[in-house]
């Protein structure tokens, strides 16, 4: 992923867990040891640093929204932390989602102009309608009446409802449905961003400050240092 | 791994599958979550065919039934957090972006490409070359025997399209990225490469006419049946229900690694094809996908038909027009 530091929010986390009890880089990464087990994983530690790399992650991996990272041990504050840098494509392939809906709704419009009939074939379909003789409907089945299940809509109410349709949809293709999924993505990131970066902060510290037995969703419970 | 006999098959040799009704785990829980679990799946088709049934013409059109569709399918992706069938199946919301995605794509790319080259288009201009009208033999009957006409239709169709899929290769290269994905979520039966999901809605419904209320109804089954395809939810499914319908527990069976199992429950909405064409197993499986679970990412999903395609052509040319490597004369 390319360095570009004012823009590189949209696709990375970075933060850091507390460890506590302190721990040296070796045992904070043998902590980890689960994450970093799921398959297409690889990883190199060098020093305090530890960066990894997920192959095309397994949709439940707890890292496949950042399948590339580094992790570091460090001493600041007087403490001992955990700081990572993750990098997720998931999050700049959701920002830029909108995008492409967009121009979806613009290809429909464009379509739409292109197709949009000329006078002459407005004339010509209008008289080929009305050539064709339509008949009323027929009656519902009897049964259908008995239970009362409402009438079909007679030709005058069909000719009423059409040309109210025709009168809200001048166009051949709707570029309604592009731009609710412009949106729906552009929420999907903003809910993306703040809560991915959360589970994966939840993650780090479960994984190691935790007990063993309640890696997996149970409460925090303190630890004595 | 054994497998268990089914027919003349071996089910789950090569990955493990349930078979059978009273193997499948039941909901667990207090008796509230048992009722509700019980009778969520007939309750809602009972309520939406008695909707679509009485709805006052004004409100019986595509708009409400769009409204609807789309209301009930975020109502499920709720349901899917409250009682999954398997938490290994658990939507993430990389999952969903996925899925939204693929979602996305059939409402409005598809939606331009099938205004030309759909089945609406295709039947149109049989009927016209042909000058054929309609075939109106069914408006006279009963509405909801004019709804199930049209959805047994469409699914006989579909039925028969999807075996095509699994044994014709051509068209097996455009299915494969859907048997790619490895877990099942409401959105996962829009995920695929496009030209399958333009394929798999191909229906011939349009030779026939119907009332429009009827249609609304045949469409509810689909919504209120086959939604639940692919549904993460643990329901106990009436004895009735999935005899005659497609369940998430038949449809896991179809999306199962062991490749015979993945064999069998084509049908769409209703599995009573299967039963008739001797292509159905009931019971579920867990573990999902192709070549051990590997998830296929968009990008290849989009290519993949045309790339794998391009690769099996020429190996098929170069054993075809290529000579064997000469022998050294000794």
């Amino acid at each position: 992923m390319l360095k570009l530091p004012f823009i590189d929010w949209i696709w990375r986390a970075k933060g850091f867990v507390e460890l506590a009890p302190p721990r040296t880089a070796d045992s904070a990464f043998a902590k980890l040891d689960a994450l970093l087990e799921e398959s297409g994983t690889s990883y190199e530690i060098d020093g305090d640093t530890l960066t990894y790399v997920k192959d095309n992650p397994a949709a439940q991996d707890k890292l496949a929204t950042f399948p590339r990272g580094t992790l570091q041990v460090v001493e600041e504050d007087g403490q001992s932390r955990l700081k990572y840098n993750l990098t997720s494509p998931a999050l700049l392939f959701c920002f830029l989602a909108p995008l492409l809906f967009l121009a979806f709704a613009q290809g429909s419009i464009i379509l739409s102009d292109l197709e949009r009939p000329t006078e002459a074939e407005k004339a010509e379909a209008e008289a080929e309608k009305a050539e064709e003789e339509e008949e009323e409907p027929k009656p519902l089945n009897v049964i259908d009446e008995w239970l009362g299940a409402p009438a079909p809509e007679t030709l005058e109410e069909k000719k009423q409802r059409e040309e109210e349709e025709e009168a809200e949809k001048k166009d051949k293709f709707s570029s309604t449905p592009a731009l609710v999924f412009a949106g729906l993505f552009a929420f999907l990131f903003l809910v993306g961003r703040f809560l991915e970066p959360w589970l994966i902060r939840r993650t780090f510290r479960r994984a190691l400050n935790d007990p063993p037995e309640e890696l997996d969703g149970e409460p925090d419970i303190p630890t004595e240092a | 791994m054994a497998g268990v006999r089914v027919g003349n098959r071996i089910i789950g040799a090569d990955s493990p599958v349930t078979v059978g009704w009273d193997n499948i785990p039941k909901v667990e829980g207090g008796p509230l979550k048992r009722f509700v679990f019980t009778y969520f799946q007939p309750f809602f088709l009972f309520a939406l065919v008695a909707f679509w049934y009485y709805a006052p013409n004004s409100l019986a059109t595509a708009t409400t039934a769009i409204i609807i569709g789309v209301s009930f399918r975020v109502f499920l992706i709720g349901i899917e957090l409250v009682n999954p069938r398997h938490d290994s199946w658990q939507l993430t919301w990389k999952e969903l972006c996925t899925d939204l995605f693929y979602v996305g794509l059939g409402y409005t790319v598809l939606r331009m490409v099938d205004a030309y080259i759909g089945d609406g288009v295709i039947i149109e201009a049989i009927q016209g070359a042909y000058d054929w009208d309609k075939l109106s033999w069914f408006t006279g009957l009963p509405l909801l025997v004019q709804a199930l006409l049209i959805s047994l239709i469409f699914d006989f169709g579909q039925y028969w399209m999807h075996r095509g899929m699994h044994n014709w290769y051509p068209l097996w290269l455009t299915h494969a990225p859907h048997h790619y994905i490895t877990q099942l979520n409401i959105n996962k039966g829009a995920v695929g490469n496009p030209v399958e999901l333009f394929l798999i809605g191909l229906g011939i419904g349009g030779f026939f006419d119907f009332l429009p209320r009827a249609v609304l109804l045949a469409g509810t089954f689909g919504l209120a049946i086959g939604t639940y395809q692919h549904i993460n939810v643990r329901f106990n499914t009436p004895r009735w229900w999935r005899f005659l319908f497609n369940t998430t527990e038949h449809h896991s069976v179809h999306h199962s690694q062991d490749f015979e199992a993945s064999r069998s429950n084509y049908g769409a909405t209703w599995i009573i094809f299967d039963r008739l064409f001797g292509t159905c197993i009931d019971g579920e499986a867990e573990k999902l996908g192709m070549e051990g679970g590997r998830r296929m990412q968009i990008r290849e999903t989009m290519v993949y038909p045309f790339t794998e395609g391009f690769k099996t052509s020429k190996e098929w040319v170069q054993r075809r027009f290529q000579r064997p490597a000469s022998v050294p004369a000794e």
